[in-house]
């Protein structure tokens, strides 16, 4: 069971120090990947799921700061690496979608140089090999003519073919963990679907590990095997995803459920009442309390063990402790 | 067959290659045609505000105990008796014919004075300018790569020292220190005591020197330079290092580094290449800009260092009202900033392929 595990994040604590004080974002945030393994990663905007998605290959901003915790990447611990070591992670072992495409993608570098570049520094490789290389990786994620994309500024590819661009530098060489922040959020709706079944086609084909982060919840209930649900730097809850799915635990995974709108429903969901903490001053024990309508005396002291209420699903709430 | 191929390859590349210059032709072609309307209204606008300000140049030009038939006749000579309309149309006549006017000041042609004293202040400026690219670069990318560590720190109190200490007094300071108390450089000048001037066939001292084959004369007028050069290009070096600097660290910020660093390319690499490029877009501009206005700046460094440049000339001319130099004066300066502008434009279309093709 335990070779099996490509990636385990361990009580993860993460700032960010500003010029008003420090925002702690993550607060022990725990993750693991099996290989071959798609996680979903759901919560709402400002949960902390980027910041999580950045330490995992050490490019938080550099006002961010890991405070505590571990990242083990097939047993070896990513923050102790060392830089050479770093790199090699970065250049063979994970790869990562960003958000947004356009800002991803520096403006004044055509897609073909970047990639170039990129190859060039992971494979010892001629300029002939490297470019077959690149233009494999266009073509597996589907991009038509892809001698033109090569030659393109990103200003002249459309926002679906840039996310695609996005997707062919990941599938650059054998990569044994695809990390995907959002891939979808910022693209059109039509574009959308395209770029997911193409995201979910080439991940099941590949047998990658895979982390989906994303707001898009049936998406994630579609494409992935067990998932975890953040609020505010915190994991609240996870487990295989139909599990999670159909008999959500946590006060908080019901009511984002809940937001789902529905084609048949003639209403819009509330909602959840209030909106996500501040990080400079959390609410002390759970971080959910003052949203949650359950709330207890004990809530608001100590933040709630996880407890395993189905095989494989865990929940972190003061509720199902008292069972 | 491979043969074949290999050579339509070559070929088309050479194809590409003309067709990229073609295109950036016609992009400089576009902006000189911006550039001459522009021209012809500072012409008309510097033309009139000459001519309108009190104080009468005749007046001015024949003295304070001459004549009132002497006056008039300076009156008649400059055109001064004619409709402004007329004027300019007279002077726009021997514009076209390479005559700028008479110069009450220098009692000869204006044209004269502008081939005597420009190429002196262009060379002074280049020189300025070289410093200004150099010092900037380096002490930009050195502020950004550092961000908020000490070199940073450091470079940015030097850069507001910079901005805020006028170009004269870094003049002063220099010949007071590397001129005087450690004679390292001329104090003032364009030769050396018995020098030989060369003979003028550009007019640039520099060029003249190398052309007579006199080098040593050469080094003496590059050495007569570096220190007015310098204490001109500091301003603008501090300013631009600090856009550089500011660029880098806005650049820094943004997802595509982080894209980049997380595919592996090294820091180094990151900074020279995905972070530099996008700082220097603006940081270019504003460099253009100043270079263009060193000339405007220089007149106080040239009168500290006795160079006998167009900036010097061209506060003689507005001191005497001597209406012909200050419109060839103004239209000189505002012809330089329309070549830097025009310079700027292709060096960022260069450096951000968006700029070019949008507007072309």
């Amino acid at each position: 069971m335990d070779k099996d595990i490509l990636l385990e994040v361990k009580n993860l604590h993460v700032g960010y120090k500003t010029h008003i004080g420090i925002s702690h974002v993550l607060k022990g945030v725990h993750l693991t990947v099996h290989k071959g393994e798609r996680i979903g990663v759901i919560g709402e905007s400002g949960s902390g799921k980027t910041t999580t998605m950045k330490s995992i290959l050490r490019i938080l901003p550099s006002n961010g700061m890991i405070k505590e915790g571990e990242i083990f990447y097939q047993g070896e611990n990513i923050l102790e690496m060392k830089y050479e070591e770093l790199l090699e992670l970065r250049r063979k072992k994970i790869s990562m979608i960003f958000q947004d495409p356009t800002s991803a993608l520096n403006p004044l570098f055509k897609i073909g140089q970047l990639m170039l570049d990129i190859i060039k520094h992971s494979y010892n490789l001629e300029e002939s090999e490297a470019k077959e290389m690149a233009l494999k990786a266009l073509r597996d994620a589907a991009l038509p003519d892809p001698e033109r994309v090569f030659d393109s500024y990103p200003f002249q590819l459309s926002g679906g073919m840039r996310q695609r661009v996005c997707i062919a530098l990941a599938l650059i060489g054998d990569r044994e963990l695809i990390i995907a922040d959002e891939p979808t959020t910022n693209l059109d709706v039509t574009i959308k679907a395209q770029v997911l079944n193409l995201l979910t086609k080439l991940v099941r084909e590949r047998n990658v590990g895979w982390i989906f982060v994303s707001q898009a919840l049936g998406a994630v209930r579609e494409n992935v095997d067990r998932v975890y649900v953040m609020y505010a730097g915190n994991i609240i809850e996870w487990g295989p995803t139909e599990k999670v799915f159909s008999n959500p635990m946590h006060p908080y995974t019901q009511k984002l459920l809940e937001c789902v709108p529905k084609l048949t429903g003639t209403e819009f969901s509330k909602g959840i009442r209030g909106r996500i903490p501040n990080y400079f001053n959390p609410p002390s024990g759970c971080r959910f309390h003052p949203r949650c309508d359950f709330v207890m005396d004990e809530c608001k002291k100590t933040f709630p063990e996880p407890v395993e209420v189905e095989t494989g699903h865990f929940v972190a709430c003061n509720l199902y402790r008292r069972r | 067959m491979f043969k074949y191929i290999l050579v339509i390859n070559v070929k088309s590349k050479i194809v590409r290659c003309v067709f990229k210059m073609r295109a950036i032709w016609k992009y400089v072609g576009k902006r000189v045609l911006y550039v001459i309307p522009t021209l012809i209204g500072l012409s008309i606008f510097i033309f009139i505000l000459s001519r309108v300000l009190p104080g009468d140049p005749a007046l001015m030009a024949a003295g304070p105990n001459a004549p009132k038939w002497v006056v008039e006749q300076i009156r008649h000579q400059l055109r001064l008796d004619k409709p402004l309309w007329e004027q300019y149309y007279y002077w726009l006549v021997d514009l076209f014919h390479g005559d700028l006017g008479y110069s009450i000041y220098t009692k000869r042609s204006v044209t004269v004075d502008v081939v005597e004293y420009l190429p002196a202040s262009l060379q002074l400026i280049f020189l300025a300018a070289l410093f200004e690219i150099g010092g900037a670069l380096a002490l930009g990318i050195i502020s950004g790569r550092y961000a908020y560590k000490l070199p940073d720190n450091m470079v940015r109190v030097l850069a507001y020292i910079g901005i805020s200490v006028p170009s004269f007094v870094w003049g002063l300071l220099f010949q007071l220190i590397f001129a005087s108390l450690i004679p390292l450089f001329p104090s003032h000048g364009m030769y050396s005591y018995g020098t030989i001037s060369p003979p003028r066939v550009t007019g640039f001292s520099l060029i003249d020197s190398l052309i007579a084959g006199q080098f040593d004369t050469f080094v003496d007028i590059l050495w007569h330079m570096v220190l007015p050069a310098f204490a001109l290009s500091l301003g603008a070096m501090a300013q631009d290092a600090r856009i550089i600097r500011a660029g880098m660290v806005d650049t820094l910020q943004k997802d595509h580094v982080s894209l980049v660093r997380a595919y592996g390319i090294p820091e180094r690499t990151i900074f020279s290449k995905y972070i530099l490029k996008p700082s220097l877009v603006p940081a270019v501009t504003v460099m253009g800009m100043d270079i263009a206005s060193l000339l405007g700046n220089a007149f106080m460094v040239e009168m500290i260092f006795q160079w006998p440049g167009f900036s010097r000339y061209g506060i003689n001319v507005m001191l005497n009202k001597d209406i012909n130099g200050i419109v060839a004066v103004v239209l000189v300066i505002g012809i330089i900033f329309a070549i830097a502008n025009i310079l700027v434009d292709v060096v960022v279309a260069y450096l951000d392929p968006r700029i070019g093709r949008r507007s072309a």
